[in-house]
């Protein structure tokens, strides 16, 4: 039975990914890799294979779906679920991204210390969704 | 040139109403069933360049855009017949190739020979556009406040879990304070970027038909945790059944989380917040009670009002951001609900909210709405609301049945003094549901005017006389001919059966009465004097039986009123009230609600109709 063990993280900001690298490892004892940029992640997730990509939606160059997109393009991605975080928590804007095809979305600003559970629970119901 | 002075007398004269419609400043078209265009006035020259002589003649899809273009090019007629009547936001094709947003309204223009349509197109380019700023402005700042927040509200709440290690006492407090003020700003944030949008209207609503009584035991359920950190409890009271209104799940949660918040913060340790939820007839009211600090007389006009507090700096302390309440009233607005409260400082307050209450058309309750006296029988829904409308416009209010299966259903639940009826429905033949009605005996005597495009293939004197068939009329609708063939069937139905008005808002007495008088009368109910009006400017009535004590105003009102309008109109009046000599003069009889009972009632109504 397959396991939530390891995290790449993608977001441009830098004290966002030490904090979200702190909630998800040192509090939630994740294995977590950080990229800065789209480009970035696109050429370190292959060799990582995650388990989950948590993918920040604002970024300067390539923007989360974008990269999503490109993600599903490559076989050996394909298949790596995705959670999107964003500071954009209108109604219509959650939708349209759960609709490229996220496992979920969660808002910024998050809860440090919750963000590991969140985050687990939305892994389980996508996998036992799929199954 | 300068336009002529017109006195009021002149602007009755056709040459100063035209410069009249020509010094309007919103554009006027009027266009034919297919969309010809038959004029137009100034103000449309100058929106769209087209002068009237390039236009007129022209057919109105020269101005639409493509993606309409699809829709309107598969059936004109149809595509204007589902226009009619509504406002919509479009855009229009200007000669110079460019487009214009516009609000179009549309509506029938009263014409004998023919279908015409009044269209109305108001430039809305500079309001869309300042829309348009207001929202990238709260999506940039949404997001450009949400960043830098993430970083502090995630630092301090890691500090604060434990995760640098373990802290000094007085670090652990300053983090605390630091912490707490960061959630305030957190959720003043989204308050402020969410009463922004809701007053601007740029919020998109979800209504639902929702079960009331189950959306508030559900926020009473996520709302306890926070009611046990103020020791106060929340308790539900006996709850009306059949609670069903129309509304945004998320947005009115919203609200009684804020009621039920404030409720629990106001309140002293080990107090109660009672929650109950009542009918007034066609509205429901939540209402939250607490028996807490209650609100200062002085400050109970600016409760609505944004960053209001009572008490600054006791207040702040409780967390609240003062917009709230605010946001709760511009959500009530949005529901077409009202928000209000009753407060008694060192007692407690009560604050309360209406909204409007669902009623399913087929319930027996139905009899609250303006009943309908029409029953149109049309699978073709564009067709139906454009006949509905023609209705509307003759007073008749009308029910809608998309096919026979539904038709039956409305037929066994009202009495309708006429049908429409289209032959090609697409569960069933138009006349084989006729003859299914004669045999279940859902409407004895109700005249039917036949609508159908094959109206005059399957026209059949015999067969048509033997159901109950009036007219047979072609589609596409003439109106004068749809106006004649009522007039026919209505003065055919007047004879033939007795017909009693029971204005009276109870709506079991209205049904009771309903049902015992139902048998040897037509009876139609009112529940309030507006809708009472509206029934006797349209129908002729032999009984009326009167409430005196409804909604909107007395019923003795209208004993005055229709001993002008309707002399030959028999009263009976039926109410808890008593009433004086000149009144109970001008009526058949006045029957007391505690004394007299239903079968006196009765009797005194057959007495009169056999009079009649």
């Amino acid at each position: 039975m397959a396991v939530l063990n390891k995290i790449v993280l993608v977001d441009d900001e830098p004290d966002i990914r030490e904090v979200a690298k702190l909630a998800l490892g040192a509090v939630g004892g994740f294995t977590v890799h950080t990229c800065d940029s789209g480009a970035a992640a696109l050429a370190q997730i292959p060799g990582q294979q995650p388990d989950l990509v948590l993918l920040d939606v604002m970024m300067p160059a390539m923007d989360g779906p974008t990269l999503l997109l490109k993600l599903r393009e490559t076989p050996n991605t394909r298949d790596i679920p995705v959670i999107f975080m964003t500071a954009k928590a209108q109604r219509e804007e959650v939708e349209k991204l759960k609709n490229l095809g996220a496992l979920g979305v969660i808002t910024k600003p998050f809860d440090p210390m919750g963000l590991a559970d969140v985050i687990r629970g939305i892994w389980q119901k996508g996998r036992s969704a799929n199954e | 040139m300068t336009p002529p002075q017109a006195t009021a007398a002149d602007l009755l004269d056709i040459k100063h109403f035209n410069d009249f419609l020509e010094s309007v400043l919103d554009s006027l078209l009027i266009v034919d069933a297919e969309g010809m265009v038959i004029n137009v006035n100034h103000a449309f020259e100058i929106l769209t360049g087209f002068s009237k002589e390039e236009i007129v003649g022209d057919n109105i899809r020269r101005l639409m855009s493509v993606e309409l273009l699809e829709r309107f090019d598969q059936s004109p007629a149809k595509y204007l017949a589902a226009a009619a009547g509504k406002t919509r936001e479009g855009s229009t094709r200007c000669k110079d190739g460019s487009n214009c947003a516009i609000e179009v309204s549309s509506s029938l223009f009263p014409c004998t020979q023919q279908t015409l349509y009044t269209l109305i197109f108001r430039d809305v380019s500079e309001r869309k556009k300042i829309e348009r700023l207001k929202n990238e402005f709260i999506s940039a700042v949404s997001h450009e406040l949400r960043t830098p927040l993430t970083s502090i509200h995630g630092s301090l709440g890691l500090i604060a879990g434990g995760v640098a290690g373990e802290l000094p006492k007085q670090a652990q407090e300053l983090i605390a304070i630091a912490s707490n003020n960061c959630d305030r700003l957190v959720r003043l944030i989204n308050d402020i970027l969410d009463i922004e949008k809701i007053e601007s209207g740029a919020i998109e609503m979800d209504f639902e038909i929702t079960d009331l009584a189950q959306l508030v035991a559900e926020s009473l359920e996520s709302n306890k945790g926070f009611a046990e950190r103020h020791a106060v409890r929340y308790r539900l009271g006996p709850v009306v059944d059949s609670a069903y209104a129309q509304l945004d799940r998320d947005r009115i949660s919203r609200v009684m989380d804020n009621l039920l918040s404030n409720a629990a913060k106001f309140s002293n340790p080990g107090d109660e917040v009672l929650i109950e939820i009542e009918r007034r007839n066609d509205l429901l009211r939540v209402k939250v009670t607490d028996n807490g600090d209650g609100i200062p007389v002085d400050f109970q006009d600016k409760v609505f009002e944004r960053f209001s507090q009572a008490d600054g700096s006791d207040t702040r302390r409780k967390g609240g951001t003062g917009l709230g309440l605010s946001i709760c009233k511009s959500i009530l607005n949005l529901h077409r609900g009202v928000i209000d409260f009753k407060s008694v400082p060192g007692e407690g307050s009560c604050f309360w909210f209406d909204l409007p209450a669902y009623q399913p058309t087929d319930s027996p309750d139905s009899g609250h709405r303006e009943q309908a006296s029409a029953l149109i029988c049309e699978d073709d829904p564009d067709i139906a609301n454009l006949l509905s409308l023609m209705l509307k416009e003759k007073g008749i209010v009308a029910d809608i049945a998309l096919n026979a299966r539904e038709a039956l259903e409305k037929l066994a639940c009202n009495h309708y003094r006429v049908m429409t009826l289209d032959l090609m429905l697409p569960d069933r033949d138009g006349l084989s549901l006729l003859d299914e009605i004669k045999i279940q005996r859902l409407a004895d005597d109700m005249p039917v005017i036949v609508v159908s495009a094959v109206a005059a293939a399957r026209r059949n004197k015999k067969t048509g006389a033997h159901l109950g068939i009036t007219d047979w009329l072609s589609k596409p609708i003439d109106n004068d001919k749809l106006t004649e063939a009522l007039k026919k069937a209505l003065m055919d139905s007047d004879s033939s059966l007795h017909r009693v008005l029971h204005v009276e808002d109870d709506p079991d007495i209205n049904l009771l009465i309903g049902k015992i008088l139902g048998a040897e009368a037509q009876v139609d109910s009112a529940c309030t004097l507006a809708s009472a009006r509206q029934l006797l400017a349209v129908n002729q009535y032999d009984v009326a039986i009167l409430d005196i004590g409804l909604p909107d105003g007395s019923g003795l009102e209208l004993v005055v009123e229709m001993a002008k309008s309707h002399p030959a109109l028999l009263i009976i009046i039926f109410s808890a009230q008593a009433v004086s000599k000149t009144i109970s003069d001008q009526v058949v009889s006045v029957l007391v609600k505690s004394q007299d009972d239903i079968e006196s009632l009765v009797s005194e109504v057959a007495a009169c109709l056999s009079e009649g």
